[in-house]
């Protein structure tokens, strides 16, 4: 019943419905622009939807960002955000974030959606959510405010242009204002934020002409729009590749640890050492912060261990260890290390 | 030659006014000559970024201008 009046357009049907259930979207930032398009793609029935957003409410959202209240003031937005819309509808499933969307946490963030939602409001998070989501081809529906305009458009959708081919960065250029510094009509980011959220459905339902390859510009105050036309450009598209997959490759350094790394870091007071290799395996590093946690049992171990504590893993030769890592930060821990090739790799240890 | 240029958002600020006609004399011009002097002209410009679009296509500095084209002087917007 809850879907019944979109189902019964032909353009989404039931089977329009079912790839609605089926979709993952990452909303990043949940302020002006990301609170309608929580609150539409969740009432739409979209599947899976994650929200990043590292700030909490102050009196001064409220007089546009519609899901919090004053009740709210001082609570992390992703936190609120994600319980105001599961209460709008229980069929969805939400996953919060409640940190900035960085270059330590980028990579790791998007690889589980299918279509990324730009709500932030700084260029330098837009450039950066621009460069992960080219190098794991994902789409982002973007739109971004100023004063009492608007534009809207959508990146790398089935191999259409990006944000770089539309604004190519140029160095050294002032920080562009955002809604903070410059005041902001509430109704504005609602408008724009329902445009979004438009687009996402569209694509998830493959209906439409999606706004790939062009720029929608909206004035409110002249009640005016014009779509401006832009092209893939192959440098452009190059440049963020390259700046994703070195993302990527940071992100391997930091996470898979060699050996004078990995005996170095083990000295350290506040890390905790596992020693994921099979049971009964004799212990060989010995000290207050290491354990034995065959891997089989670390995912009941684990619950119990601090969260945002730093852990290492290692095994014989980096496999279990991986598969460790992957685990905890499926649980939630943020800084976890593996030894990257083993005990196996290091001189002092070898059998 | 006339040219009509459109100001959309910190551009517009800059050169406060939403659009404007201008007479340009001489030849050819390319996008990146009227750049520079729209730069000499409001020299805050040199400090923002923007794209530009002629007649609602982003083009590359290489472009020539035409007759009454409709040039449009984008930038990015931050805020959400």
């Amino acid at each position: 019943m809850r879907y019944n009046r979109q189902i019964i357009l032909p353009e989404v049907g039931d089977i329009g419905q079912q790839k609605l259930r089926k979709a993952r979207v990452l909303v990043i930032g949940a302020g002006g622009l990301g609170c309608p398009v929580l609150q539409n793609l969740t009432a739409a029935g979209v599947g899976y939807i994650g929200v990043v957003d590292g700030d909490v409410v102050e009196e001064s959202n409220l007089h546009r960002q519609l899901l919090y209240n004053h009740k709210h003031i001082g609570q992390s937005k992703a936190a609120v955000a994600a319980e105001v819309i599961a209460e709008m509808n229980p069929d969805v499933e939400i996953k919060s974030y409640k940190q900035f969307f960085n270059r330590k946490n980028a990579m790791e963030t998007v690889v589980d959606y299918d279509i990324i939602v730009d709500c932030t409001d700084t260029i330098a998070v837009r450039y950066l959510i621009n460069d992960v989501a080219v190098y794991h081809k994902i789409p982002v529906v973007y739109a971004s405010i100023y004063r009492f305009e608007g534009q809207v458009s959508v990146f790398n959708y089935n191999n259409g242009p990006c944000y770089r081919c539309l604004f190519p960065e140029k160095e050294g250029v002032q920080q562009t204002p955002n809604c903070e510094v410059m005041g902001v009509l509430g109704v504005l980011p609602n408008t724009l934020g329902a445009f979004q959220a438009t687009e996402v459905l569209k694509i998830i339902l493959g209906i439409g002409d999606v706004l790939s390859g062009k720029l929608m510009l909206y004035d409110a105050l002249q009640f005016h729009t014009q779509i401006i036309n832009y092209a893939r450009n192959a440098k452009q598209i190059e440049k963020s590749y390259i700046n994703g997959s070195l993302l990527y490759n940071q992100k391997q350094e930091l996470e898979e640890l060699d050996e004078n790394t990995f005996l170095e870091k083990i000295k350290q007071k506040n890390v905790i050492v596992l020693d994921v290799r099979q049971a009964n395996s004799p212990a060989l590093i010995v000290g207050e912060n290491v354990m034995q946690v065959p891997l089989e049992k670390l995912e009941t171990y684990c619950q119990a261990m601090d969260k945002s504590a730093a852990v290492i893993l290692f095994c014989n030769t980096g496999q279990r260890s991986l598969m460790g890592l992957e685990l905890l930060k499926k649980q939630g821990f943020e800084t976890v290390f593996h030894l990257e090739k083993g005990i196996q790799s290091v001189e002092k240890y070898k059998e | 030659m006339i040219i009509n240029t459109k100001y959309f958002g910190l551009i517009a600020d800059i050169t406060n006014k939403k659009e404007e006609k201008l007479q340009l004399d001489g030849g050819k011009m390319s996008v990146a000559s009227l750049k520079l002097l729209m730069e000499n002209n409001y020299p805050d410009l040199k400090k923002t970024t923007y794209s530009i679009a002629v007649n609602q296509t982003m083009v590359e500095e290489e472009t020539f201008l035409n007759e009454q084209d409709i040039i449009a002087f984008l930038p990015p917007f931050a805020g959400g």
